[in-house]
């Protein structure tokens, strides 16, 4: 009996992990690629979610009629890019970061794209993915990418988002923080209108002081083996 | 017989050796250069949405053939970055295309969607005043990620001995 509710409540909480997972995956993603002399930010979610969240105006996107305009972005498409960072002020240790977009793209929402790398990003951005000319699609049917790129180095500095101060509801972000050596340090922050956002690695642990501890451990390791040896060898006498 | 046979033969082979390292050179003249236009750079992975090669060096007079091996791609000349007596090529998207540089010259060029992402290339067309526009074109504001790229452009080009007056 005992077995069976505890059996029962494993599959509820496993059922309740898996919506929660599912709700911040609807939310929004954010890949950052730090590098020694460049920086470079991928930033997905679905359309209606993206234009609310940097109170931007959707009409930036072009269209025919109420559907989008696909032909178009291969005119290039970082003006869209563009007009959605533009209330938006981003800074990396404190200084602005110039980021300029380098390109946005739709996709159905039915066949959204991994985001989780830099190449992931270089692949959902390009226009060269695009849906095939003449399909009707609606902005609020498809999720965006969008890439920016600055030409300020990262390594660990601290990069902040200052979003406008448009009331919407949170939004949970999803955040893929890349090192210049690769490492991805996932973690999660909440979008609250107008409230700076920082996005942060993790302290690196001093190399120095770790490696000066070891040699400290192993030195009295060494000094308590002779000690017991010694004592062993005095017993022996005695 | 003998004599005039052998003569004939010595002549015809001394042709031949004289006019067959020849021939390929002949060809080139005739068959366009490939400049390729991929998703994926086929010697370093990382670099997506590319001209391969990115810097390329030709003789004033040749064709390049800019081919649309992936698609969604297109070559452009960069306003600017080109000489000034030089008409500017824009090639639509998917379509191969081709440009016979007879100008010599630095031009940089572009895929129209993909510039801000730093699909960029440059030629260089040899002979005398192949440096003259080389300023005005490094001086063009780019946009994005072309910045970067035409940063390591400039590197590969130096490199290649070809930011020297004499390589023209």
């Amino acid at each position: 009996m005992i077995t069976r509710v505890a059996y029962r409540a494993c599959v509820a909480l496993i059922a309740l992990l898996l919506l929660a997972q599912t709700a911040v995956a609807r939310d929004m993603t954010l890949v950052i690629q730090r590098l020694e002399h460049s920086t470079e930010i991928y930033v997905s979610a679905d359309a209606p979610t993206l234009f609310t969240a940097f109170a931007a105006d959707p009409t930036v996107v072009p269209m025919t009629g109420p559907h989008i305009d696909f032909d178009a972005f291969f005119e290039g498409t970082w003006d869209v890019g563009d007009a959605l960072l533009a209330d938006t002020d981003v800074t990396i240790a404190g200084s602005d970061a110039g980021f300029e977009a380098m390109s946005f793209m739709l996709h159905p929402i039915s066949e959204k794209l991994p985001l989780r790398t830099r190449i992931d990003g270089m692949v959902a951005m390009s226009v060269c993915n695009t849906i095939e000319p003449g399909a009707q699609y609606l902005l609020d049917d498809l999720q965006a990418y969008v890439g920016y790129f600055s030409d300020h180095g990262s390594d660990d500095s601290a990069i902040e988002f200052r979003l406008p101060e448009t009331p919407h509801a949170e939004i949970v972000l999803q955040v893929y923080d890349i090192t210049p050596e690769g490492f991805i340090h996932e973690y999660q922050r909440t979008i609250a209108a107008g409230e700076p956002i920082s996005f942060d690695l993790p302290a690196q642990p001093n190399l120095n002081l770790a490696l000066l501890s070891s040699v400290g451990l192993m030195f009295l390791g060494i000094c308590g083996a002779i000690a017991v040896l010694m004592a062993a060898a005095r017993t022996r006498r005695t | 017989m003998n004599n005039s046979t052998s003569r004939r033969t010595f002549l015809v082979s001394t042709a031949a050796m004289t006019l067959l390292p020849a021939l390929p050179a002949l060809a080139d003249g005739h068959s366009p250069t490939v400049v390729e236009m991929v998703n994926v750079h086929p010697e370093n992975k990382r670099l997506r949405n590319a001209f391969y090669p990115r810097v390329l060096a030709v003789e004033a007079g040749t064709t390049v053939k800019f081919q649309s091996t992936d698609r969604g791609h297109n070559s452009a000349a960069i306003d600017g970055m080109i000489p000034e007596s030089v008409e500017a090529w824009d090639g639509k998207i998917n379509d191969d295309i081709e440009v016979t540089f007879d100008t010599p010259g630095v031009y940089g060029y572009k895929c129209t969607p993909h510039v801000a992402s730093g699909m960029v290339a440059l030629i260089f067309v040899k002979g005398e005043g192949m440096l003259d526009n080389l300023e005005a074109a490094q001086g063009v504001r780019q946009r994005g990620k072309a910045k970067a790229t035409f940063e390591d452009l400039w590197e590969e080009a130096a490199e290649m001995g070809l930011l020297d007056e004499s390589a023209a």
